[in-house]
């Protein structure tokens, strides 16, 4: 050791502690990022620009599973064993939770921390909690829905040992249990302030938490148990939202959609998209010119000319074409352009004709033309008034309620002046038939926006064995995911969902 | 001797009982060298006569600076610049003229006055100058592991980048070219690499300053050295865990200035493109493949568009335009039939149709005719005050596929000025100026695998209505995957590099054997890039958005090194005593900016766009690492040999262990200088004999970058990290992505290197040989962590990852005859890595990764690859189903009517053609469980032969290179067969698929978009064992014909007049189906290297 030391000393190294101590010039690192009110808003974007990253994702969930997909592409289709819900431990689909625990440990983060930071308008910071609480059940209800019962985290990882970090699935109970609290500690947060923030709804909201309870209410309430008491709370929670004031169906369903429209007074909460931030994932339902442009439209009239720029990825059912094929309900125009692969001498199809039938190209999420191109830039609704609505009637009819109301709303809008009540009215009806009327209802009023495969399992296991052609009874225990064998070998303490072993 | 436990001791001796040590002045920013001041007298003996004489080499040519001592005394001289030498001396004393690079000559004085000496080069490359860390050293002394480039590699053949010389040279580097792109620098791997997943590159040392081999002109280098056990390049502690790579460039000699001229002129050709399906055969093998789609998914999905569109194979074609010929033949188009390569196939889908289409062959459409020219002046020279190096080169390398090249000015300028007897100052200048230009059609994937598979039934050019070609051209189905001498000149890429090294030093002799040395230098990289998109046809859309971007990056590294070395004699015992310090700045800085909508192709630049595309970016990072270093050589006699080195480095990168000290040691014993040895009749035999033995430790922080990531990306990982999230409502988002790490550990690795070196008779037989272990401890990877806690894995000290290993080197001067001479020489080296220690987690073996698969040895489910304790790594391993047969019919296919498939669509249904999959466990059903270990993508031994046969002035030199054991995926093949491109040709494997005509195959039958899961299981990560390939390969890197005119001719006007002929890459000797063996694992499409053929000349005056 001595002569170690005798040639340190002989070889005098300079004052290295502070050459070598300096900030990244470029980056946030650990250090002082929670110190001030802007670190706070810079995570407070984040939180949507994480949750933005999972749109295709949640779209993926809600949708693919469902009776709405899985039709011609004119492209390689992609998702075709999720859709046919092919898949065994071997395949498990979504593996590592569809990554929405990296999302969970940055909302952990911002509520463990935002508290402690100080706020100019002590306001702004219970807003952005309450939405951080609302993301937080949301993210906790998709992995609810999808896989049962899964691990629960609130807090922020404080060791790099992997030593005991093992955790097991809590039960689906105790994970509802979870999103309920966080529903209430979101209210609680925002108190009687149900703005959006900065007028946006491209930012969680009061609304979209009391939406959200409404939905997980209803779910909790048909499939774990929760009966009455929890179809109450969803109502009041619902009828609140009805009762806000600023938010209402728009008059034109068409109005709905493309980026002029946005932030309408009917989205509660959407996903933002815009040039030089983000496009969304709706091209794939969409195609190119090579194979486009030889086609006709339903009316006749050749897609010559129609600028493009997507692939073809996913098709709509027969079932989902035959469902909007209703000429009096302006959701059919706005949803589909249908593509056949001749004029039919200039008459076009005005119903389906399945010879003829080349593809479809989505229209609802078309985005806009900028010079030679389109881009992708619709916002991706997570509710609207009428998902409000809609859940209102089902938690109304779970109570025993009329529903037709709340129904009758969405059609009014659907059919505008071609409504004839006698032709398009709801009548209430038995339990059963009001369900099969509401599922209808939301069917045709959100294709393509990710809803369908809840729809169905909200409802029921029956309503989904039913619906979807490629389960069987028998097979209930698929509505749930597999989880993969690299997720329990991280984790030995994770047990493979029931059905699968 | 137990290897493991000495290393042990060794570890512990060096590592565990060490204090944290840490300095704390305050003075700030400057270095200071406390310097002990060391005196020591000479004995002045009394004198009887003057001896003078001449030393001159086996030409005649003077020798300065030569070393005459009359032996066993401390007494001596050196030649002058003349090779003059006078010296007083009394009879009976023996002189000893030695002379780095010659043999020793010893002279009896008798009554002589004048004693003129004619000193022979050693031929032995056992007695080799070898570039040290911080100095040189002969090879006799050397007790470390240091291999020597060869460099008359470098005096043929064309290189656009330098490191490929080293490929099969140096034992145990593994040089893989993975790209046939001019300029690009190959993969360098020493030792099996640092990393789990076996990567880590070496520190590239030019001149000292750490750079790269990119842009590098092979004419300036000198000398290449690679110091491989870690008491070699300990002295370079910090960043040396992976090896260091000295490159030495030229400097000027005393002596007549010399000019020199280089030329090359290359030709490059492509090697084999795959054999692809003709248009007939493809249209028919596509649409059957449909039909059998149909037929396994019950659905028609693809009929509208694949079977009926304008497609490839489908019949929307029409007669003059579509991307595609393939129609129905009809009495309108069957005038086509008169005109070149129209034919037709009966369609399978309806028998009763003919489909007319064109045979295209347009696989070759990538290539372009490629040339390289490389002109190389320098000029040199120098006497006793100083000497000058300096040099212009022009190299223009076409790449062979549509606008790949690369282009570079490269100069030089060395000096170096004796300004008084004890002061010298040099400096270095080093300059190049590249153009790199990539494909402009994408990545190597889309030029070779989708831009190359283009269907034999594309159109390059339209038709015009009478069916002869127009000069149209038709852009195919899009700008990823279309026709490439259509997309060729509309994206515009352009590159310029600009890289200067600039250093000056001083030596300074305070004392006859007390030298202080400091040397700055500057080392910048100045990359601009510049892109513009022209109008283009995006299938039948003209695209008008015209992005144009430019961004410059700019590398900064900031080098100051002050060394004091004592070197002394005493009798038997010579010592070289070096202590230094070095402080290294690292900055990078990055800009760019887009606009789109520019209302012309004719101005590239950003001005002329409308408006801003994405946001302005600028980054900018940097790190610093502060050392002191130090090293003792000690030689008795030069027999007992003996190295000690130390460095001691602090990082910026690291929180609140920022310090490591990282030393070395290294034993040697010359056995042949022992006098029982001399005596012994051995001594016939072997002429050298030097046991090594070495032990060093070396620190790394590269790995906190992610693999594949650029390293600055490693500057402050550790101290947590907020990401971007994207810009969200005009607000740029960010949110925790990385923990921090502030008590992560300097990653050290330890090597116990065991060497021999051995010359037999008369060095003829040269053979060095090492054994190393080498333990990465701390070792700084990803730890797999559970998805619950929101990371995949955090980036810190995990565990110890042994390498080990064996590299010969072995020469042999098979004739060493006056006029004719044949050597040969070959390197070999086998290297396993295994993982020692993880930390503890709840897995067994505290495993990280890997996947679970059944043993039929043990009848239970085992955990193979990733990372487990006592085991090899396993990242490498290639895990999948393993194909038994191919059921050749109904019944084989009713046989297995009970087992269950669960990545098929439908578990129970097969059919005739399709695979069937080994059962490992023998449970009727084919999921996970059932795949195997087929191989690894890393090969288990490598190494290179070479041979050099020269008779009078024509010599013939011949390299090979080789690598063993490694697996290879090619993707293209993998792909086309499975279509999921839809649109993309077949390999000519297709042929051979099942069909019911042809039932007796391994390969299984074409179906469309794989339904049957026959190519990829589940995904296309997991390819059928049947597609994964042996890469074994031999590959005749050079050959090359030299004839040296003899000089005697231009009566000394002209010193040396060399030509030759060199071939290079010209044939690999593999099985693979692929053009590029050397590369294991997934091949998505590679560039590969093309043939090439050099003339070129040397000329001396």
């Amino acid at each position: 050791m001595k002569y170690i030391y005798l040639i340190l000393a002989l070889l005098v190294l300079n004052s290295c502690e502070n050459e070598l101590e300096f900030e990244a010039p470029s980056e946030l690192t650990f250090n002082g990022f929670w110190d001030s009110e802007n670190g706070a808003r810079a995570a407070h974007s984040g939180l949507y620009g994480s949750f933005r990253s999972e749109a295709g994702t949640f779209w993926a969930l809600g949708d693919l599973r469902s009776d709405v997909w899985g039709g011609s592409t004119f492209e390689s289709p992609s998702s075709i064993d999720f859709i046919e819900s092919n898949f065994t431990v071997s395949t498990a689909p979504y593996g590592g939770w569809a990554g929405f625990y990296a999302r969970i440990h940055q909302l952990n983060d911002f509520i463990a921390n935002v508290p402690t930071v100080d706020f100019n308008n002590e306001s702004e910071r219970d807003h952005i909690m309450g939405q951080a609480f609302g993301l937080r059940a949301y993210y906790y209800y998709i992995l609810l829905k999808t896989w049962g019962g899964v691990p629960l985290t609130t807090e922020i990882l404080n060791s790099t040992s992997p030593e005991g970090l093992s955790k097991a699935r809590s039960s689906e109970a105790e994970v509802m249990q979870l999103i309920k609290d966080d529903i209430a500690r979101s209210l609680e947060s925002f108190g009687d302030d149900a703005s959006f923030w900065n007028g946006n709804r491209n930012y969680w909201s009061k609304a979209a938490t009391l939406t959200l309870k409404g939905d997980a209410y209803i779910w909790s309430g048909n499939l774990l148990g929760g009966g009455i008491a929890d179809y109450s709370e969803a109502k009041n929670a619902l009828e609140e939202v009805m009762d806000m004031g600023n938010i209402s169906l728009v008059p034109n369903y068409g109005d709905l959609w493309g980026p002029d429209n946005e932030n309408n007074s009917e989205f509660i909460f959407a996903v933002q998209y815009a040039e030089n931030e983000a496009e969304n994932f709706y091209n794939s339902f969409t195609g190119r010119t090579t194979e486009i442009w030889p086609q006709f439209d339903e009316d006749g009239n050749s897609m010559e000319g129609f600028v493009i720029n997507g692939a073809n990825r996913y098709g709509p059912s027969i079932k989902t074409l035959l469902i909007s094929d209703d000429n009096l309900d302006s959701r059919r125009d706005a949803t589909f352009i249908r593509l056949y692969s001749d004029s039919n001498n200039g008459d076009g199809y005005p119903t389906f004709n399945g010879d003829k039938y080349f593809g479809s190209v989505l229209k609802k999420f078309l985005g806009r033309i900028d010079g030679s191109v389109r881009v992708f830039d619709n916002d991706f609704p997570v509710y609207r008034y009428a998902d409000a609505l809609l859940l209102l009637a089902e938690a109304k009819n779970h109570l025993g309620e009329d529903p037709s109301g709340e129904i009758n709303s969405v059609r009014e809008r659907a059919y505008g002046e071609n409504y004839v009540p006698a032709m398009h009215a709801y009548v209430n009806a038995s339990m059963e038939d009001n369900t099969e009327a509401i599922l209808k209802e939301r069917n045709v009023e959100f294709i393509a926006e990710g809803k369908r495969w809840w729809d169905l399992r909200r409802a029921g296991d029956k309503y989904v064995i039913e619906n979807v052609s490629f389960l069987d009874p028998g097979e209930e225990f698929k509505l749930v995911l597999p989880i993969t064998l690299d997720m329990i070998g991280r984790n030995p303490l994770l047990v493979q969902t029931p059905g699968y072993n | 001797m137990n290897p493991y436990r000495l290393k042990k001791d060794l570890d512990s001796f060096f590592l565990g009982r060490l204090p944290s040590l840490k300095f704390h002045i305050r003075n700030k920013s400057k270095l200071f060298f406390s310097i002990l001041m060391l005196s020591f007298c000479t004995v002045v003996l009394g004198q009887e006569k003057e001896v003078s004489g001449l030393v001159v080499d086996a030409n005649g040519m003077p020798i300065g600076g030569v070393n005459v001592l009359i032996q066993n005394t401390a007494k001596g001289t050196q030649t002058n610049f003349d090779g003059e030498y006078s010296l007083n001396t009394k009879p009976g004393d023996v002189f000893v003229f030695s002379f780095v690079g010659f043999e020793k000559q010893e002279r009896i004085v008798g009554n002589e006055n004048t004693i003129d000496v004619t000193m022979q080069e050693n031929l032995s490359n056992l007695d080799e100058v070898v570039i040290t860390g911080y100095g040189k050293q002969t090879r006799a002394k050397l007790t470390t592991s240091i291999s020597k480039l060869d460099t008359r590699i470098l005096e043929t053949s064309t290189r656009s980048n330098v490191a490929t010389a080293l490929q099969g040279t140096i034992p145990g580097l593994r040089v893989t070219n993975n790209t046939g792109q001019p300029g690009a620098t190959p993969q360098i791997i020493l030792r099996g690499g640092t990393n789990f997943d076996g990567s880590g590159s070496p520190l590239i040392l030019i001149d000292g300053v750490p750079g790269s081999f990119y842009a590098l002109n092979s004419d300036d280098v000198e000398s290449i050295e690679v110091l491989k056990d870690a008491a070699a390049t300990a002295i370079y502690g910090a960043r040396a865990a992976n090896g260091v790579v000295l490159v030495t460039t030229k400097t000027g000699e005393a002596g007549k200035a010399t000019i020199t001229y280089n030329q090359k002129f290359s030709f490059n050709y492509r090697r084999e493109t795959p054999e692809y399906l003709d248009a007939a055969n493809f249209i028919k093998y596509n649409r059957q493949a449909v039909l059998y789609y149909n037929e396994a998914t019950g659905r028609t999905n693809f009929n509208a568009g694949f079977l009926n569109g304008a497609t490839a194979f489908a019949t929307g074609g029409n007669t003059t335009n579509s991307p595609f010929t393939s129609q129905f033949l009809t009495d309108e188009n069957r005038y086509l039939l008169q005109l070149p390569g129209w034919g037709t196939i009966t369609d399978p889908v309806d028998p009763s149709k003919e489909i007319l289409f064109r045979q295209n062959d347009v696989s070759g459409n990538i290539y372009q005719p490629s040339n390289s020219i490389d002109h190389y002046l320098a000029f040199q020279g120098g006497n006793d005050k100083g000497s000058y190096y300096a040099s212009l080169g022009y190299l223009d390398n076409e790449g062979l596929i549509l606008g790949s090249g690369f282009k570079r000015y490269s100069g030089k300028f060395t000096g170096s000025y004796k300004i008084s007897d004890k002061f010298k100052v040099n400096s270095n200048l080093l300059y190049s100026h590249s153009n790199l230009n990539l494909s402009p059609l994408g990545s190597n994937n889309t030029v070779f695998r989708r831009f190359a598979g283009q269907a034999p039934t594309s159109r390059t050019f339209n038709n015009n209505p009478d069916g002869s070609l127009s000069d149209e051209l038709n852009p195919g189905t899009n700008s990823g995957f279309g026709n490439p001498l259509y997309y060729q000149d509309k994206f515009i890429r352009d590159n310029l590099e600009q890289r200067l090294t600039a250093s000056i030093g001083i030596d300074w002799d305070i004392l006859t054997d007390l030298t202080f040395s400091l040397t700055g230098s500057h080392f910048v990289i100045n990359n601009l890039d510049e892109s513009f998109n022209k109008a283009y046809l995006e299938g039948n859309s003209l695209i008008e958005t015209r992005n144009a971007s430019a961004s410059v990056e700019k590398t900064l590294r900031n080098q100051l090194t002050g060394t004091l070395n004592y070197s002394r004699t005493f009798g038997e015992h010579y010592f070289d005593l070096l202590v230094g310090a070095e402080y290294f700045n690292d900055e990078y800085f990055a800009f760019s900016a887009g606009t789109k909508n520019s209302p012309t192709d004719l101005i590239p630049t950003l001005n002329a766009g409308a408006e801003a595309n994405e946001v302005p970016y600028s980054f900018r990072t940097l790190h610093r690492i502060i050392s002191g270093f130090g090293r003792l050589n000690y030689d008795y006699d030069e027999k007992y040999l003996l190295g000690l080195t130390f460095r001691y480095d602090g990082s910026s990168r690291l929180g609140n262990n920022k310090y490591g000290f990282f030393p070395g040691a290294s034993l040697g014993w010359n056995v042949h200088k022992e006098d029982f040895f001399i005596n012994s009749a051995l001594e016939n035999i072997i002429t050298k004999l030097k046991p090594r033995i070495s032990y060093g430790v070396n620190g790394n922080l590269a790995s906190l970058a992610l693999p594949g990531q650029a390293e600055r990306s490693a500057n402050f990982v550790s101290f947590g990290s907020y990401g971007s999230q994207g810009i969200y409502d005009g607000q740029t988002g960010y949110a925790n992505t990385l923990l921090p790490t502030p008590h992560l550990r300097w990653e050290r690795s330890t090597t116990l290197n065991f060497g021999l070196d051995v010359s037999l008779f008369e060095n003829r037989i040269n053979l060095i040989a090492d054994y190393f272990i080498r333990d990465v401890e701390d070792k700084i990877s990803d730890l797999t962590l559970p998805f619950w806690t929101g990371f995949g894995s955090i980036r810190t000290n995990n565990g110890i990852l042994r390498n080990k290993g064996i590299e010969l080197q072995l020469g042999a001067d098979i004739i060493r005859g006056k006029d004719f001479q044949w050597n040969l020489s070959g390197t070999l080296a086998k290297i396993k890595s295994f993982v020692v220690e993880l930390p503890e987690n709840d897995n067994d073996l505290n495993r990280q990764g890997g996947t679970q698969i059944y043993n039929p040895n043990t009848g239970v489910l085992e955990w193979v690859g990733g990372l487990q304790e006592g085991q090899r790594v396993g990242t490498d391993l290639v895990v999948t189903y393993v194909q038994d047969f191919i059921y050749p019919n109904q019944a084989a296919v009713d046989a297995d009517a009970n087992v269950q498939d669960d990545l098929l669509p439908n578990p129970f249904q097969r059919f005739p053609g399709d695979v069937a999959w080994v059962d490992v466990n023998n449970d009727n059903v084919i999921n996970s469980f059932d795949r195997q270990e087929i191989g690894r993508t890393t090969p288990d031994f490598y190494g290179g032969l070479s041979t050099n046969l020269s008779y009078k002035n024509l010599a013939l030199y011949v390299k090979t290179d080789f690598a063993v054991g490694h697996v290879i995926y090619n993707h293209i093949r993998g792909k086309g067969l499975a279509q999921t491109q839809g649109n993309l040709n077949q390999d000519a494997l297709a042929l051979q698929s099942w069909t019911p005509e042809n039932t007796d195959t391994d390969v299984p039958r074409f179906v469309f978009v794989d339904a049957q899961r026959n190519i990829f299981r589940g995904n296309e990560g997991t390819v059928n064992s049947r597609f994964w390939e042996k890469g074994d390969y031999l590959a005749l890197r050079e050959l090359t014909l030299s004839y040296n005119l003899p000089t005697e001719v231009f009566k000394d006007k002209i010193k040396k007049l060399s030509l030759y002929v060199t071939g290079s890459n010209l044939y690999y000797f593999k099985s693979y189906s692929g053009d590029t063996p050397e590369l294991g694992g997934y091949q998505a499409g590679e560039f590969p290297l093309p043939r090439t053929f050099t003339l070129g000349l040397n000329l001396t005056l």
